[in-house]
């Protein structure tokens, strides 16, 4: 079946090569991620190292401020399996300066989604990336792995320093502002991420 | 390729390889494509076989560090698929000498007129059946057919999700091949239990291709 359906595909490309055969010979010479993770060596040191952070991530904040649930562990992905992130790629996780770039990552992802993002500030002013001022939100291809959406956004130069918790939103349809914050969007997954912004 | 691909492309980043891979494969495409039509050895099998090992080895580890990022990457691309290519052609035991080979590679795309790759009267089926297509099913073709787009793209390019993308190219392959039924039924012949696509040889007869149809 697979044999008759790639020559009908053939045909109908005029003899040059449909889509379909782009996808896989694509999926065949890109590396995914865990390809590169040669050696047993490199997945025992990586769990090690990812049982040990995630021990420490999850005692940290128990010692600073004893069982409250820490913003940057908001639930991620809330609605139908996506998992979304916001992050200054000049800085390290969590951090941020100002004028940086932000890019918005979604995981999982399997259709084209449009994204609304704001971030409330430490007095806490709101600061709206998507929807726009002219109602323009991001938009997020569809893709197996992490893909970032479209569009980024900038950490204010004049922002003072402090924790900002960034509520990220994935959405089916376009909706506005008022509509987001009232719950009445078509939302397919949401996170809260804290961005720290240093001088 | 600008400064970011580059350092992306040679850390083997997924995303710079897959840019990459659209920017550069309808040129290997083409070439790899006019040699195995001149050899009279068009199949999908073969040519997509081919771009696949030319990218296997394009995106090897080795390959990647050894592109200095000065020159343009497309002829550093060809030469890896030419001799791809030629590698096959030994391995098959084809009486074509290498320079042969060398030469059709060198020659521009569309320098030389092209043979048409199928039976002239199979493509005007072929051609009768996408212009009768509803609008939805034309823009399927042209996205996943003509410009030979992955399913992503394809499916942004159009507006609609990956899932409809797929429903559409099953009805338009599904249709396709009752179009093609009913165009054999209606010469009056006994329909065949095997649809033979003859690829025009061009140099050897040897070429076909075959469609074996579902009972």
């Amino acid at each position: 079946m697979r044999n008759d359906d790639d020559s009908l595909r053939f045909l109908l490309s005029g003899g040059r090569l449909p889509g379909s055969a782009h996808d896989r010979i694509v999926a065949r010479v890109v590396p995914r991620r865990w390809a590169r993770l040669r050696s047993w060596r490199w997945v025992l040191a990586s769990t090690l190292v990812a049982g040990m952070a995630t021990a420490g991530l999850m005692l940290v904040p128990v010692l600073r401020h004893g069982f409250t649930a820490e913003p940057w562990r908001a639930a991620k992905g809330g609605g139908a399996g996506a998992s979304l992130n916001a992050r200054c790629p000049t800085h390290a996780t969590g951090t941020c300066g100002p004028g940086d770039r932000l890019v918005f990552e979604a995981h999982g992802s399997h259709e084209p989604a449009l994204l609304a993002a704001y971030a409330d500030g430490p007095a806490g002013e709101r600061f709206w990336y998507f929807p726009a001022a002219d109602g323009h939100l991001a938009s997020v291809p569809a893709h197996e792995g992490i893909v970032l959406a479209r569009e980024i956004g900038r950490i204010g130069e004049d922002w003072p320093p402090g924790r900002y918790a960034v509520h990220l939103f994935l959405l089916s349809r376009p909706t506005d502002r008022a509509a987001l914050l009232a719950g009445q969007a078509a939302i397919q997954a949401k996170a809260v991420v804290t961005v720290s912004v240093v001088p | 390729m600008d400064g970011a691909l580059l350092e992306s492309f040679r850390r083997g980043d997924r995303l710079a390889l897959e840019r990459v891979y659209s920017l550069h494969v309808r040129e290997v495409e083409e070439r790899v494509r006019t040699v195995l039509i001149r050899l009279g050895r068009l199949t999908a099998a073969d040519l997509a076989d081919l771009i696949q090992e030319a990218f296997l080895r394009a995106f090897s580890d080795r390959a990647r560090a050894q592109y200095d990022g000065q020159r343009d990457y497309g002829p550093f691309l060809i030469a890896i698929a030419r001799n791809v290519v030629v590698d096959w052609s030994r391995r098959a035991g084809r009486e074509v000498p290498v320079p042969d080979i060398i030469e059709w590679f060198a020659e521009q795309v569309g320098e030389q007129p092209e043979p048409a790759p199928f039976d002239p009267a199979l493509l005007a089926h072929t051609e009768a059946y996408v212009a009768g297509l509803p609008p939805e099913l034309r823009a399927v073709h042209h996205a996943r057919f003509v410009l030979g787009l992955p399913q992503r793209p394809a499916a942004e390019a159009i507006g609609i999700s990956r899932q409809s993308l797929r429903t559409l190219e099953k009805k338009l392959l599904r249709g396709f091949r009752q179009h093609l039924r009913r165009t054999d039924a209606s010469t009056g012949a006994p329909p065949p239990r095997q649809l033979t696509i003859s690829a025009r040889p061009v140099g050897a007869p040897e070429g076909r291709l075959t469609v074996a149809q579902r009972r």
